[in-house]
């Protein structure tokens, strides 16, 4: 079998050709052929391989026949090839399956064999000297003993020497052993330890108990091992007393957190066994390798820069305190560790959850083998106890938490928090039932411990003792009936009684406060309220604050109603829409007022009173409804007289709170005893006077004012008494008793308030309207229990007077509110301030906010003196004016007790009585008494007031030198400390970044000068001057040709052609900016001729460029202020590119050579006509001339050609002679 | 009350210039007014030019309190910040440590603080460095002087110290007699 290499085929073979061919030789088995093909695809070269069963004869036959002939278009080129790859693998695995088939033969036996048949027995040949060889084996000698062994060939280090070595030659060192016949074996050498039947002796000898299947532990009883683990450290940690304790606490915390898996090793003794709790480490460790890394991550610290950014001043800003209680509230659910203020929370938690694993605790123990029995019953003590430690450590962490920074929740917060609750609580309420149904024993569950369930438990009505537990360092939190006057209250916590107000919808911490400070007012009325209580049928304070939210909501219905009652009375203009608009906001301002003052706050007591009593006593709101459709009809007589009655009232409580007389007397009467009682007789009469006036000026009638006088006074009475009625037996009585004087009282009041709402007007418009929609409200229901049917038709006329009152009054309002927009808007930034200080502190601000809003209010009271025109009332106001001042001025400084805001309204400083200068005028007018006679104005304040005010200033300027003396002392003490550059405010400022791009010039700034442009106007000259100098030009001699010429260059100079002659002409510009004008002459007069041409020279230069129809001898005087610039300009833009002129050079040149023709030219002519050019031609120009020509045929275009013909001929001989010549030129270089 | 000595100023301005640096420089150099030290039975207060006028009506031997205290002298003339400089120090403090929530309760007992209690140091603290100490909730704590450096905090075993206590905010009811 032979494989051929059969190369040269040619393309046409096919391997049956080849099969055929080869046949004769010997049997072909396998024909491959392979086509070798270029990148193209084209055959390049053919070859084949056979297999052939072929004789070496046959073979050199078959060569000798076919190789190197031609078959089928190729010379064939056989060969011996090798074996092909497949064969030979398959024939080598072939000899491996032969091999393997094969029965193997151990060189070793063979060894013994032949060993055996040279006589040796067990490598012995007895009775053979050492040294002999043994017959056969080259390598094997007999050695010491008989013993036959190997020579060894060994390989000597470093060198490549190989030693034989023959151990017979070395017998002399080998041994015999002793053989023993009891050969143990290794494994039998142990020495056997004798013993009883004890398990140590057991243990000792290997034979250990069967392992017991070790106990199954669920997660929970892990994490129940955890916590018991925490609790048993912090009791620890409590009885010792030590501060760590929370820290402890944490770390158990932190363990709950992760997954409540913690490696913890610890030894207790009495509830696991040893093995057990390594067990669980062990387990542990397993489980979550990835948590104690963390764990190790935890206790890295964090590490910041320096501009670490403080995240909230939560211990600055107080107003932001909501914003960090909301913070803080969504970082309880993520980072509880960061969060102080939760720790207790957190802590708390987690022992419920403790408690409630601790259930299993004892559940799961019996479960455990019989040996750990006892050892469970232990742990259930054991556990017992852990609660009574439990219970200590409640009692401790009150203590603890009684010394806690502790952040004050607001209700909102934790009614967040209670439905929070309620979700873990459904959820443990699940697990609970099941494990106290597995553990009747386990220890009941405590509910109170987690805030949550406190609150739950606070919402339900649940049983306070947790909660007194838990807050016991809450003053009188729990009990609401204890209170009693708002001075305890206000002393009292406040986050306290923030967390005890039922506020139902969360809201913010604000409306909160509000809620609590009408709470607290219902509270100071004490008696007040449980009279009113008992009117309404409430039951509890509670309850009624609960319902306040109904009654602001009545009250805003009933806004509307009154405003469209308001309506309906007949006046349907500007003023009742913003009654309405202003009445829908009436509760919020309102409660603003409560919170910005103590003031505003009383006169709303009553009005949400009496709005709830509206409400309950709707029939009389819905009679003044149906009221309306007649009133509407705009008649005023009613059919049935209590309903029109009620409409009258309302008109004229409308009218009332408009005017603003007696109107307010309803809202008074509760707060204002004593500044009723403060104000005095005299004062009260005058009042009455007053209003005598003005009603006299609306009736015109005496009789007539007696008797709404009397109507409103039996009125307002019945008012107080109805009022009284519900509110205070002893206010009553006290009203009752001044019956006529009280009336009087009133209306003085009244009065009083009407300078008030003046006052409140410039606060806010609103706030205004608001309260008297509130009092008509109030009026409302009282007016329905009067049956005074004989008042009607007094009503009537007093309605009409009073709307006409009312116009005037809403004219005067539209005028304010205008004007005071601005402060309104100002005002109710103010007025969300919130202040929690006491009333004379409030007070305090009410004024400190108001005197600034003085100035408007008086513009508005000289409006309406304007309006009226009447000097009575003028006279009336100013009388009040001062009656308010008197007390005034000494109520100012004095801290009012107990009256109202609008009281001491009217004490605030009038504009005038401002500053130094107005306390004395006030004192000047004290002096006077009230009489208006001698009234004393600001006219009778006198200069002597202000060297006062100076010997004042000189004072305070040296207090402030010596301040600022002191200042930069201490700065400079402390630049030497620091060591560095400190300078007060000053390095400041001059370090400020200066942005070049924004600065502007700004005229009026002085440094700003250097920006300027300096203009240097050439000096007027006198007129003589000018003359001299217009006679020296026409004094010029006629400008001589060549000088003229000369004017042609400068042409050039000026324009900067060379540099050489910008040199010169610099010069000359220099001398010329430096020369005046008079020196010019001067030199002029001295040298006349030569200095008088240059000067020439420059002015004709310079016309020459510009001004080119002037003649030179005019334009000398008139253009001499243009040389200068001029040139200047010359000199600045041609200096300052120098490129420019490179490459204008070669043009400027060629002008140059041109002008130099033309100005040679011209020389022979005028020079005046060479002035009437244009900038770079002037007329007549040759180029101009010459220019046409370039583009027009001088010749025929015939003759052209014929000369073009003639020439041809010969251009092309010398054509053809120079390439011959350029030829023969080549030639010889090539050659050499 | 008077101004301070140059010396006094001198001490006074080294102990603040641990805590918030040449910061300093604004608690002097107020934009809103002018602000100054006095010195008043030892003790060192920090008032409005304002307040400082109101506070000539009363006599020497009245006037408990005005303006804020920084600090008194002590007898070897030494200056010792107090706990109710914290509100003006606190926003100008150059380093600052945040305490654990667990250990916080233990600095506001009078406790240095550990490592352990640790949470946030700002880096490059020196050895010895006044340091305003803040809850982890960025509320001020006190002062404090680092015992040891931003680097060896992170070295050291949990229970070293790291801060030395210098005051808290528990002084204000620890001390409540005694602060001015």
């Amino acid at each position: 079998m032979k494989r051929l290499y059969i190369g040269g085929l040619g393309h046409t073979v096919s391997e049956k050709d080849l099969k055929d061919r080869f046949g004769k030789f010997g049997d072909v088995s396998d024909v491959e052929i392979v086509t070798r093909k270029d990148e193209n695809g084209a055959p390049l070269k053919r070859f084949g391989y056979i297999n052939i069963n072929i004789t070496d004869a046959e073979y050199k036959r078959c060569v000798g026949i076919l190789n190197k002939s031609t078959w089928k278009g190729g010379t064939l080129l056989i060969q011996l090839a090798k074996e092909s790859f497949l064969h030979r693998l398959a024939e080598e695995r072939q000899q491996l399956v032969e091999k393997a088939k094969a029965p193997k033969i151990i060189p070793q036996e063979k060894l013994v064999d032949s060993f055996k048949a040279a006589g040796v027995e067990n490598f012995h040949m007895k009775a053979a000297v050492p040294g002999t060889e043994i017959p056969g084996h080259a390598n094997w000698v007999v050695s010491k003993f008989g013993r036959v062994l190997p020579v060894v060939n060994l390989k000597g280090k470093g060198k490549n020497k190989v030693f034989k070595y023959d151990p017979s030659k070395h017998c002399h060192n080998i041994k015999r052993l002793e053989t023993a016949d009891d050969v143990t074996s290794v494994s039998k050498l142990t020495w056997e330890i004798k013993g009883g039947d004890d398990e140590i002796s057991k243990k000792r000898r290997g034979e250990f108990p069967k392992q017991k299947p070790c106990p199954k532990r669920s997660k929970i009883d892990l994490s129940l091992f955890l916590s018991n683990l925490a609790q048993r450290n912090a009791m620890n940690a409590a009885a010792t007393g030590n501060k760590n304790k929370v820290a402890i606490q944490q770390n158990g915390l932190s363990a709950v957190k992760t997954g409540k898996q913690k490696s913890v090793c610890v030894f207790d003794n009495d509830s696991d066994s040893e093995d057990e709790i390594r067990m669980l480490v062990a387990q542990e460790h397993l489980r979550n390798p990835k948590q104690t890394s963390t764990e190790d991550d935890d206790d890295n610290l964090e590490v910041v820069g320096d501009d670490f950014v403080v995240k909230s001043n939560a211990f600055w800003g107080g107003v932001e305190q909501d914003d960090v209680k909301t913070s803080l509230l969504t970082s309880t659910k993520d980072d509880e560790e960061y969060d102080s203020a939760d720790t207790d929370e957190i802590l708390t938690r987690r022992k419920t959850q403790t408690q409630a694993e601790s259930a299993p605790v004892t559940q799961d123990s019996p479960t455990e083998s019989s040996k750990n029995k006892s050892s469970s019953e232990s742990d259930e003590g054991s556990d017992e106890a852990d609660d009574e430690d439990d219970v200590s450590v409640d009692s401790d962490y009150e203590a603890m938490m009684g010394n806690c920074y502790r952040l004050d929740l607001s209700l909102a917060d934790l009614e967040q928090l209670a439905k929070k609750a309620e979700v873990i609580s459904d959820d443990e309420s699940v697990e609970e039932p099941k494990e106290e149904a597995k553990t009747p024993s386990a220890p009941p569950k405590k509910t109170g411990n987690n805030p949550e369930d406190i609150l739950a438990s606070l919402l339900v009505d649940d049983t306070p003792e947790k909660e007194s537990k838990k807050k016991k360092y809450q003053v009188n939190t729990v009990s609401l009936p204890a209170f009693i006057g708002t001075k305890d209250l206000f002393g009292g916590p406040e986050p306290s009684l923030k967390r005890l107000a039922p506020n139902i919808d969360g809201e913010s911490s604000k409306r909160l406060k509000q809620d609590l400070k009408l709470k607290e007012q219902s509270i100071s009325e004490d008696t007040q309220s449980s009279n009113r209580l008992s009117q309404q049928k409430l039951s509890t304070l509670n309850i009624q604050r609960g319902a306040k939210k109904l009654e602001s909501k009545a009250s805003t219905s009933e806004d509307d109603s009154s405003s469209e009652e308001s309506e309906s009375s007949g006046d349907e203009d500007v003023f009742t829409s913003k009654t309405s608009s202003a009445s829908q906001s009436v509760v919020p301002e309102t409660e603003l007022k409560t919170v910005s003052s103590n003031n505003s706050k009383t006169p709303i007591k009553p009005n949400q009173t009496k709005t709830s009593r509206s409400s309950s006593s709707g029939s009389s709101s819905e009679e003044s409804e149906s009221s309306e459709d007649e009133d509407s009809a705009g008649v005023l007589t009613s059919k049935t007289p209590s309903v029109a009655q009620s409409v009258k009232t309302i008109s004229k409580t409308q009218m009332k709170s408009v005017s603003s007389n007696n109107s307010k007397t309803p809202v008074k009467p509760n707060q204002t005893k004593t500044s009723r009682s403060s104000s005095s007789g005299s004062s009260s009469e005058e009042s009455e006077s007053s209003e005598e006036e003005d009603n006299a000026k609306v009736l015109t009638s005496k009789t007539s004012l007696a008797t709404p006088l009397a109507r409103t006074i039996p009125e307002t009475e019945l008012k107080t008494v109805s009022t009284n009625n519900s509110i205070k037996p002893k206010q009553t009585k006290t009203s009752r008793s001044s019956s006529s004087d009280s009336s009087s009282e009133e209306s003085e009041t009244s009065d009083d308030e009407n300078s008030r709402t003046q006052t409140k007007d410039s606060k806010s418009a609103d706030s205004k309207s608001v309260q008297e929609n509130v009092v008509s409200h109030q009026t409302v229901p009282h007016s329905t229990v009067i049956d005074a049917k004989k008042q009607q038709q007094d009503n009537q006329k007093r309605l009409a007077a009073l709307e006409q009152r009312q116009k005037e009054t809403e004219q005067q309002k539209k005028l304010i509110q205008g004007a005071l927009s601005n402060v309104d808007a100002a005002k109710v930034n103010k007025s969300k301030h919130i202040v929690f200080d006491s009333d004379e502190d409030d007070e305090e601000e009410d004024e400190t906010t108001s005197r600034p809003e003085q100035p408007p209010t008086n513009l508005k009271k000289s409006l309406f003196e304007d309006d009226s025109g009447s000097d009575e009332d003028q006279q009336t106001s100013m009388l009040e004016e001062k009656k308010n001042n008197k007390p005034g001025g000494s109520k100012l400084f004095d801290s009012e007790d107990e009256d109202d805001g609008a009281e001491d309204e009217q004490f605030q400083i009038k504009p005038q009585f401002e500053g130094k200068a107005g306390q004395k005028l006030m004192e000047l007018q004290a002096s006077f008494g009230t009489d208006s006679r001698f009234q004393v104005d600001s006219r009778f304040l006198e200069s002597d007031a202000e060297p006062e005010d100076q010997d004042e200033a000189a004072p305070e300027e040296d207090a402030d030198k010596q301040l600022l003396e002191e200042k930069k002392k201490s700065l400079d003490i402390l630049q030497s400390i620091l060591n560095t550059n400190i300078q007060p405010q000053n390095t400041r400022k001059g370090k400020m970044f200066k942005d070049v791009s924004s600065l502007h010039y700004d005229p009026t700034q002085e440094e700003h000068t250097a920006f300027e442009a300096k203009t240097e106007e050439p000096k007027k000259e006198s007129k003589a001057a000018r003359r001299k100098k217009r006679i020296e030009a026409e004094k010029l001699p006629e400008v001589s040709k060549d000088v003229y010429f000369d004017i042609s260059v400068d042409l050039k100079e000026v324009f900067g052609t060379s540099k050489e002659n910008q040199d010169k002409k610099e010069t000359v510009s220099w001398d010329k900016e430096a020369e005046d004008p008079e020196d010019i002459m001067k030199h002029m007069e001295v040298s006349f001729t030569s200095n008088a041409e240059a000067n020439e020279d420059t002015s004709g230069g310079f016309k020459f460029s510009f001004f080119g129809e002037d003649t030179a001898v005019e334009t000398t005087t008139k253009t001499d202020e243009y040389k200068i610039e001029t040139v200047k300009g010359a000199k600045f833009s041609w200096q300052a590119d120098p490129r420019f002129q490179d490459s204008s050079s070669d043009e400027e040149e060629v002008d140059e050579v041109e002008e130099d023709q033309s100005a040679s030219n011209e020389i022979t002519e005028e020079p005046t006509t060479s002035k009437k050019t244009f900038f770079f031609f002037y007329q007549n120009d040759e180029r101009l001339k010459e220019g046409p020509g370039m583009f027009c045929r001088s010749v025929k275009l015939q003759d052209q050609r014929e000369a073009w013909e003639e020439k041809r001929t010969s251009l092309r001989e010398e054509c053809r002679k120079k390439h011959r010549d350029a030829k023969r030129r080549q030639r010889p270089s090539l050659k050499t | 009350m008077r101004p301070l000595t140059d010396e006094e100023t001198k001490t006074m301005f080294e102990k603040l210039s641990k805590y918030i640096g040449e910061n300093i420089r604004l608690l002097i150099d107020r934009p809103d007014g002018t602000y100054c030290f006095r010195l008043h039975n030892d003790r060192v207060y920090y008032m409005s030019e304002r307040i400082l006028k109101l506070a000539t009506n009363i006599s020497r031997d009245k006037l408990v309190s005005v303006g804020t205290c920084f600090g008194k002298f002590t007898k070897t003339q030494k200056f010792r910040l107090h706990i109710t400089a914290l509100d003006f120090l606190a926003p100008y403090a150059k380093f600052k440590v945040w305490v654990k929530p667990g250990s916080e309760q233990s600095f506001l007992y009078g406790n240095h603080i550990m490592k352990s209690g640790l949470g946030r140091i700002t880096e490059n603290t020196a050895q010895y460095q006044g340091v305003v100490v803040y809850s982890m909730a960025d509320v001020p704590l006190g002062f404090g002087v680092a015992a040891k450096t931003t680097q060896e905090c992170r070295m050291v075993d949990p229970m070293s110290i790291v801060v030395f206590h210098q005051a808290d905010i528990g002084e204000y009811i620890r001390s409540e007699d005694t602060l001015t």
